[in-house]
């Protein structure tokens, strides 16, 4: 693979040629982010691996079917990796585990979120993060990471499906907040 | 309802996140293309959630990068205008394509011999650079599985540290040895108690470290020390004030008899 960069519309473009320098560009500049997600989601290394492949050969052969009008690149492929993970998840049966394992999984949950924060690259930025409250948090780790539809979400946390509603925005807005914060100091 | 209404109902966040129903999506992508501010809010929610996803990105191991190229380029190779692809796939795709490559290889037998010797040549050489990297891989998994069990304690150390449940008790070092230091977790709420030895003299032969709880004055064993990295469970324990370390006999004593090297209280 060559250096060349590419902006997002030219990537787009010269990955629906099927230039297999642009996949590399794709690669080399969004793998760990999409890694990450999936890691996340299916929790273990070998199978994220697995899923890190379907992803590429999924985003290579479904690129045409990607629409810029409806969000950015990094989106579309970042709901790829996820579909994908939580589908493997799934397929065997993880999901049913899950909902099962409830009374233990205030442990697991903890698990899972500082798992990440021992990633020497997280140093710096799991302090963003953990500003977040946790209730917030965890709620969008569920919806978001774990695939829960938000009713599955509410009977999970004990809470009404409408204060699952008020509490996602609630919670993307301090997302924003501290982002928009963050991008002041620098 | 105006779109400042429709901005605080909380439909943008959940299309964002995927939680939208089909006519949900219609709906949010028609008042977006209609209202510009809607769709500036649509854009903030989506660098929201993808700075939190970024937060967590885990940079792939090296090797992988090869293997999704191979597999890309050999499927690339391999999808013909007869549609047959997916002969190298791993497991997965393998099942799911199976009746539709049993068709294909039908096909491939019926339509020219020429191409079955070709595609069976290939295959071949495919195979046995497949099988030298699952070789590779299966070495890799092997490492990464004696990684991650070292990973797996340090993420419940981390997990037991960060959780605000947990009181931290630093054991300060005694008279016997001061510059011995150990750590005591312990959950108040469900009684879990941990220990992590920073420091301490080796113990001598037929002597062990014991971990004590002080519970309204009097010592309650937690339980033997074992050398090691991290944070080792230990017995759980109620309403405690105290925590101290003695060097007893192999095996502990049902009170403490030994000198204390570490104590903190709570």
């Amino acid at each position: 693979m060559n250096d060349k960069k590419f902006t997002e519309e030219e990537l787009v473009a010269s990955l629906k040629n099927g230039d297999q320098n642009a996949l590399g560009f794709l690669y080399d500049n969004y793998s760990a982010a999409l890694f990450g997600v999936i890691v996340r989601i299916v929790e273990s290394q070998e199978n994220a691996e697995d899923v890190l492949q379907e992803v590429f050969v999924k985003i290579w052969k479904n690129i045409s079917s990607y629409d810029k009008s409806k969000g950015k690149l990094y989106t579309w492929l970042i709901n790829v990796a996820r579909n994908s993970a939580i589908d493997s998840l799934r397929v065997k049966g993880h999901k049913i585990k899950s909902q099962i394992q409830s009374l233990d999984n205030s442990v697991n949950n903890i698990n899972k979120q500082h798992s990440i924060t021992i990633y020497p690259d997280h140093i710096g930025l799991k302090t963003l993060v953990s500003k977040m409250k946790p209730e917030y948090r965890q709620l969008i780790d569920k919806l978001y990471f774990e695939g829960y539809t938000q009713e599955e979400a509410a009977e999970e946390l004990n809470i009404p499906i409408g204060t699952v509603k008020t509490r996602i925005r609630a919670a993307i807005g301090q997302l924003r907040e501290i982002f928009m914060e963050n991008e002041a100091i620098k | 309802m105006n779109s400042n209404e429709y901005i605080a109902s909380g439909l943008l966040e959940a299309y964002v996140l995927g939680l939208a129903s089909p006519e949900e999506r219609k709906e949010v992508e028609k008042y977006a293309s209609l209202y510009p501010e809607i769709k500036l809010e649509l854009e903030d929610i989506e660098k929201a959630i993808n700075m939190y996803t970024s937060e967590y990105s885990i940079k792939p191991p090296s090797y992988l990068k090869e293997k999704i190229f191979k597999r890309i380029i050999n499927e690339t190779i391999t999808s013909s205008p007869t549609g047959i692809k997916s002969i190298h796939n791993t497991t997965h795709a393998n099942k799911q394509n199976f009746s539709y490559w049993s068709i294909a290889a039908s096909f491939l037998v019926l339509v020219s011999g020429g191409f079955a010797i070709h595609f069976g040549i290939r295959a071949g050489k495919l195979d046995s650079s497949l099988s030298i990297m699952n070789k590779e891989n299966s070495a890799l998994s092997d490492s990464i599985k004696v990684i991650s069990s070292g990973l797996a304690q340090l993420q419940s150390d981390a997990a037991i540290l960060k959780d605000p449940m947990y009181k931290i008790v630093e054991l300060k070092g005694l008279k016997a040895a001061p510059e011995s230091k150990a750590m005591v977790c312990w959950c108040p709420a469900d009684k879990k108690v941990y220990v992590e030895i920073d420091k301490l003299p080796a113990a001598p032969q037929g002597m062990q470290y014991q971990l004590w709880a002080i519970v309204d004055g009097k010592p309650v064993s937690e339980g033997m020390l074992t050398m090691g990295n991290g944070l080792h469970a230990m017995k759980d324990v109620d309403n405690a004030q105290a925590f101290a370390i003695t060097l007893e006999k192999e095996g502990g004593n049902p009170t403490p008899k030994g000198e204390m090297y570490v104590m903190g209280t709570i």
